[in-house]
């Protein structure tokens, strides 16, 4: 790669960062701050406490907490009109992937207008958007650090990936506490889907040295720490690393793209309400298998980083396979579509909408839609 | 690594994407603030700059240039409806052939008037390759413009036209440009209209100021205070109307005339028309009549007061009266005459029979021939008041000698005179020629200047009346005829001077004299194309002077 770039945000990052955000909005020079989240944030206690840290800081705010897993086009309207009735001038969410990229969603039409559809193409944002602070509350998204916001097209059922540089939030928190108060299984979801986002952008076209590292760097601490909590120790550093592991790889595919994994898993979750990271560890090694022959050397690699002894990356590249599929069996989690309620005869309707999917184009081998139909068989 | 897609991904995550900056969006904002602020900066420099009083013309041309800076245009014109059609009013270039002033836009499929239908603005963006054709299109072809924008000219929610701007270049507009082309349209709508209406107003205000200006006789409005407010023309002082507007009316135009007798006071007072006949200055005799301008509630709030000359209307009027008058006398006159002929004939017959018998020494002899000389002169006398009674019947046209004239009046008048003491002379000039007139009215005209003479003369001692005729040049070298009546008589004061030839204006007592005289005088020496001249001092005398003007046909004795 002759030319890259490479954005990221402003990062936070710290245990008790939480108590940052005020004052950050007040700096990014917020007046009264927009907060999107979702119930269970707020079931959990955290928008208490969130609201707090943003009086203190002298900061009105409108709450918008209708935020459902997966969020739709049509459903963000009623949070760009609270956002405009209620004269807000920044955005902040909190949540795992779906608050924040409504967030980022609903900044996007607050400042540019129009229907969420018509940002689905390159280079349709025009106009800035308003300042944003992303506070994840999982490890697994990336959308804190991401130019990428997932929105359902519900009148289409498929999901629309948004790319824009100008949709990355300033700053984004990362408060390894969260994640303390989440279930093993959710950790799991959050491990694989932070996996799949480092293996993918680090075979992806786009790739460059940065975004290398980082991804290198993610599928290491994340292959480690899936294994402990899978063996039930959830501990301060355990959190942290899966923390800078989920930054990593969001700063990683923010930058270098995915691939067919994430085309594939976008679809699925946009008919079923499946956490994504549960479908990434189902296609994740059907998708490598498919790949492999197009980046040998860079699986050759990704199956080090994964634990694997490897001499000679290019010859020994298929250990990374069954390094991915004894992951996957360790962490006992599903391995086949049909496991997670899958229907076959929704099959060719998925393929068809991950044919349009922004992210094959990145991925190190062509994908045509045979090749889509090839890899769901395969994974069914 | 595959080689396709590259560009996108540039484009998506790349070196060829990078995220918008709140600076440029605020440089953006900023720029477009100081381009609507020019703008408005602009329109109402415009608005300013346009009076009600200019033509199409001078108004887009204010327009034009400074629009410049704001809005390029090659082609700037505004339309207006004009009893159901669309016309080309003005337009900058200023010598346009081509959809030049006066061009007709018809409705049909025109895209001006899409813009009057649509009450909107209607952009086109590329008119030589536009799919919808407009019957301009060819035309606008020819002059090379390529864009165009057209809003409508709205005034209280009324099409009144369009304005109208072209480009050479396509896409030279936007929708952008609406609210500031809206804008400058309403504006100039409004100004347009303010224009029309101004000219309305105007011609209206014409029309009633030449009917105004047309009336002859001096016609004003005056308010409570008594203040002109118009007026048609000073007749009376010959000054100029603003002279007098604003002024006071019994101040400025009548210093004669009594205000507690005025009608236009009355008026006021009743609400009621009102008129009077009173007297004005020079001895000018006017009609005045008042009309009151009432209000809604019927509150007299102005006086429109007509002032007419009625002073020649009188004179002919008396004039009339006169003559009607001298007829009954005349005819009084030729009775009694006819029955004085009778016993004056036997007076005479018989004087003449005795004298014929009567030896001439004898001394009832020049009794005899006294009777038959007075009688005779009686007789002379009868006669001529026979031919003066007869003067309405006689042709008016007549050859008349003037020195007949005198003497058929000294006829009549001699014996009064003489009796009273009063020396007589009369010099006649022998190479008069005849004129023509009527000798009657000739005679009634010496008759009035002799009587007017002798009563001047009154008591005094060595009194004399002199009467002299003759020829003499004018300034222009005409000759004229002259008949003066002199006397050295108690003269007239200067103050009455200009009236005395006014009908009824009068010095003597009220048993001797009418006032009708001189201004019946006047009247016959005007009718015979002459007039009387005075000259006058006071206890000196005065003489009066008709001089009468000789015609081409007038007779050389």
């Amino acid at each position: 790669m002759e030319m890259f770039s490479f954005v990221s945000p402003e990062v936070i990052f710290g245990s008790g960062t939480i108590s940052q955000c005020g004052e950050s909005a007040v700096r990014l020079g917020a007046k009264k701050i927009f907060v999107i989240t979702d119930s269970d944030i707020v079931k959990a206690g955290w928008l208490e406490q969130i609201l707090h840290h943003l009086k203190s800081a002298g900061l009105e705010y409108v709450v918008w907490a209708d935020v459902l897993s997966n969020p739709q086009d049509k459903n963000l309207l009623a949070g760009v009109k609270q956002y405009k009735q209620g004269k807000c001038d920044a955005v902040l969410a909190v949540g795992g992937g779906s608050p924040i990229d409504a967030a980022k969603a609903v900044a996007l039409l607050v400042s540019n207008g129009g229907n969420v559809s018509d940002y689905e193409h390159i280079d349709s944002v025009s106009n800035p958007l308003p300042p944003m602070l992303a506070i994840p509350t999982t490890a697994g998204s990336g959308s804190e650090v991401s130019q990428f916001a997932i929105i359902v097209n519900s009148s289409e059922k498929r999901k629309m990936t948004l790319i824009s540089k100008s949709l990355i939030p300033n700053i984004a928190i990362y408060d390894p506490q969260f994640l303390a108060t989440l279930d093993n299984k959710s950790m799991l979801y959050s491990g694989f889907n932070v996996l799949s986002h480092a293996i993918e952008a680090y075979v992806s076209v786009a790739a460059n040295p940065i975004t290398d590292t980082h991804a290198l760097d993610a599928v290491n601490i994340v292959s480690s720490s899936l294994r402990k909590i899978q063996q039930g120790i959830r501990n301060d550093e355990l959190h942290r690393s899966m923390a800078v592991a989920n930054m990593k790889a969001g700063l990683a595919f923010s930058n270098a793209i995915l691939g067919a994994v994430h085309a594939i898993t976008h679809q699925i979750c946009a008919l079923y309400n499946l956490p994504a990271g549960l479908v990434d560890a189902v296609l994740l090694p059907r998708v490598m298998e498919f790949n492999l022959p197009e980046a040998r050397y860079k699986y050759g690699l990704l199956a080090e980083a994964l634990g694997e002894s490897v001499e000679d990356y290019n010859s020994e590249a298929e250990k990374v396979l069954s390094a991915v599929q004894s992951l996957v069996k360790d962490t006992e989690l599903p391995t086949s579509l049909s496991q997670i309620g899958i229907e076959s005869t929704l099959l060719p309707t998925l393929a068809n909408n991950v044919i349009k999917d922004i992210c094959l184009v990145t991925n190190p081998r062509e994908v045509v839609l045979n090749d889509v139909i090839y890899i769901l068989r395969r994974a069914y | 690594m595959r080689k396709v897609d590259q560009q996108i991904i540039a484009k998506l995550t790349g070196v060829q994407s990078t995220r918008q900056s709140h600076y440029a969006e605020l440089k953006r904002t900023i720029e477009e603030m100081s381009k609507q602020n020019k703008r408005l900066e602009i329109i109402n420099q415009i608005a300013r700059s346009i009076n009600v009083d200019m033509t199409y013309d001078e108004i887009i041309e204010r327009v034009a240039e400074p629009l410049r800076q704001v809005m390029a245009y090659d082609l700037l014109s505004f339309c207006l409806l004009d009893r159901g059609e669309l016309v080309i009013k003005s337009g900058i270039p200023k010598d346009q052939k081509i959809l030049g002033v006066g061009t007709v836009l018809t409705r049909e499929n025109s895209a001006p008037w899409k813009a009057i239908e649509d009450n909107q603005c209607f952009l086109r963006l590329d008119i030589w390759n536009d799919k919808n054709k407009y019957q301009e299109d060819s035309s606008l072809k020819l002059i090379g413009i390529q864009s165009a924008i057209m809003a409508p000219l709205l005034v209280r929610g009324e099409v009144i036209g369009t304005l109208n701007f072209g480009s050479k270049n396509p896409y030279a507009y936007s929708k952008s440009d609406f609210v500031f082309v809206q804008h400058l349209a309403d504006q100039l709508a409004v100004c347009l209209s303010n224009s029309n209406l101004y000219n309305e107003v105007l011609k209206s205000k014409k029309v009633w100021e030449s009917t105004f200006q047309a009336v002859p006789d001096l016609l004003f409005v005056i308010n409570k205070k008594f203040e002109v407010i118009s007026i048609n023309r000073d007749t009376i002082n010959s000054r100029p109307a603003y002279e007098v507007i604003g002024q006071k009316c019994y101040e400025k135009l009548n210093s004669v005339i009594k205000c507690d007798l005025c009608p236009a006071v009355k008026a006021f007072e009743t609400g009621q028309p009102a008129s009077a006949e009173m007297k004005g200055p020079a001895g000018k005799i006017m009609d005045i009549a008042a009309f009151p301008v009432l209000s809604s509630k019927g509150e007299v709030l102005e006086v429109v007061c007509h002032v007419k000359d009625v002073t020649e209307k009188l004179r002919m009027e008396s004039q009339l009266f006169q003559s009607a008058k001298l007829a009954a006398i005349g005819e009084m006159a030729a009775g009694v005459a006819h029955e004085l002929n009778s016993p004056l004939t036997a007076i005479l017959g018989n004087a003449q029979l005795v004298l014929r018998k009567k030896p001439n020494n004898q001394p009832e002899y020049r009794l005899l021939e006294d009777i038959k000389k007075c009688g005779t002169r009686c007789k002379r006398i009868i006669e001529n008041l026979l031919t003066f009674s007869r003067q309405d019947k006689q042709q008016a046209n007549q050859m008349v000698d003037i020195n007949c004239v005198v003497e058929n009046a000294l006829s009549l008048i001699r014996y009064q005179i003489e009796q009273n003491g009063t020396e007589l002379v009369v010099k006649q000039a022998d190479d008069l020629p005849m004129i023509h007139g009527n000798s009657q009215q000739l005679e009634q005209v010496v008759l009035n200047l002799l009587l007017n003479a002798k009563d001047a003369l009154g008591e005094k001692e060595s009194k004399y009346i002199k009467i002299t005729t003759g020829l003499k040049n004018n300034e222009n070298n005409a000759t004229e005829i002259f008949l003066k009546v002199g006397d050295n008589g108690c003269g007239i004061p200067k103050e009455n001077m200009e009236q005395i030839f006014n009908p009824f204006f009068t010095t003597k007592e009220v048993q001797k004299g009418t006032g009708l005289g001189l201004s019946v005088s006047i009247g016959i020496a005007e009718s015979h194309g002459g007039r009387i001249e005075v000259e006058s001092k006071i206890n000196q005398g005065s003489i009066f002077t008709m001089v009468l003007p000789l015609q081409d046909n007038d007779v050389e004795v």
